[in-house]
């Protein structure tokens, strides 16, 4: 018979869709860079880097020197190109990890967590990139970017 | 597979089963197409159903911004910043006109209310002296508008600080 079949698709179906979540709301740690903000560690070499964003350009400075100037387009093309830029730097220094996000004039929260985005995590297209475990001594494939993420500019 | 089964195999709906009931009712129902119907379902609802629980439930009238980052939002206190002000527990705390007069709210070191509202959080004894406050933001808001929001913030005690997303894959 198909009764209990029924019955069981009419029980579980009301069960699943009261406990499904169509949207998923996640998270995105950010350290701040100045007074009362901890987070990440202080920089032990003389890697810095950072990115400024602008609503008309976004620039890449390593060690206060500007490595690249992207401007902005209408569609997040611009987003891609500075991802492109940040692997290329980061296949040069596997082992850096910060970068700092300087947001510059009124950009506005979907283009600074679009900058984080492309900042911290290598994407699926992007080329391999490994580096020697510390601890296991180990070639590993990386699957962050930059994933410790500093806010330039809120303290003034 | 489903419907074919049914109707060859159980005598519901088809020519033989309209046959058979119709001798003693002259109704039947054709149960097939609601079978597909709820098995496709149950697909769907079991391929979205995640055991990990949801802590955070984006706030109403807030539109997230779009994030790749999967780490899931923990338990921890969250505020909701909309164009019109911030929110703390559905509360709105601090306003926003969206205009020059907010010039003065913007340069504040720490903005009174809303590190008073802060503060009174973090003393609470269910959140254990975390320092992790969530931030909901709109999307369309200027980062202008967040900076005093973290001075606030950090002098209130919360130094751990995460921006709240919408997942898209």
């Amino acid at each position: 018979m198909i009764t209990p079949l029924l019955d069981l698709f009419v029980a579980l179906i009301p069960f699943l869709i009261m406990s499904v979540a169509l949207t998923k709301v996640n998270i995105v740690d950010v350290a701040l860079s100045g007074p009362g903000a901890v987070a990440a560690p202080p920089s032990t070499d003389d890697y810095a880097l950072s990115l400024r964003v602008h609503n008309s350009k976004a620039e890449i400075f390593l060690n206060n020197a500007l490595v690249s100037s992207i401007p902005a387009t209408a569609d997040k093309t611009w987003i891609d190109q500075a991802h492109v830029k940040l692997v290329e730097l980061k296949r040069k220094r596997p082992e850096a990890l910060k970068i700092h996000i300087e947001p510059q004039g009124r950009v506005s929260l979907e283009l600074l967590m679009s900058f984080m985005d492309a900042s911290r995590e290598l994407r699926v297209d992007d080329a391999e990139i490994k580096r020697k475990d510390e601890v296991t001594g180990k070639t590993v494939r990386l699957r962050f970017l930059f994933p410790q993420v500093v806010l330039k500019g809120v303290y003034g | 597979m489903m419907a074919t089964a049914t109707r060859s195999g159980f005598g519901f709906g088809g020519r033989s089963g309209v046959k058979r009931r119709g001798m003693s009712h002259g109704v039947s129902l054709n149960l097939t197409p609601m079978i597909d119907l709820m098995t496709i379902m149950l697909i769907f609802l079991i391929k979205s159903y995640s055991i990990s629980p949801q802590y955070l439930t984006p706030a109403e009238h807030l539109k997230l911004a779009v994030t790749t980052s999967d780490s899931a939002a923990p338990d921890k206190v969250s505020i909701a910043l909309g164009l019109d002000g911030v929110r703390v527990e559905g509360k709105l705390v601090v306003s926003f006109s969206g205009t020059a007069k907010d010039a003065k709210l913007l340069n504040l070191p720490s903005i009174p209310a809303l590190q008073k509202a802060l503060t009174k959080l973090k003393l609470d004894p269910k959140m254990e002296g975390s320092d992790t406050l969530i931030i909901q933001a709109d999307r369309a808001l200027s980062f202008d508008y967040v900076k005093p929001i973290l001075r606030t913030a950090g002098a209130a005690g919360f130094h751990d600080i995460k921006f709240a997303g919408i997942y898209e894959d």
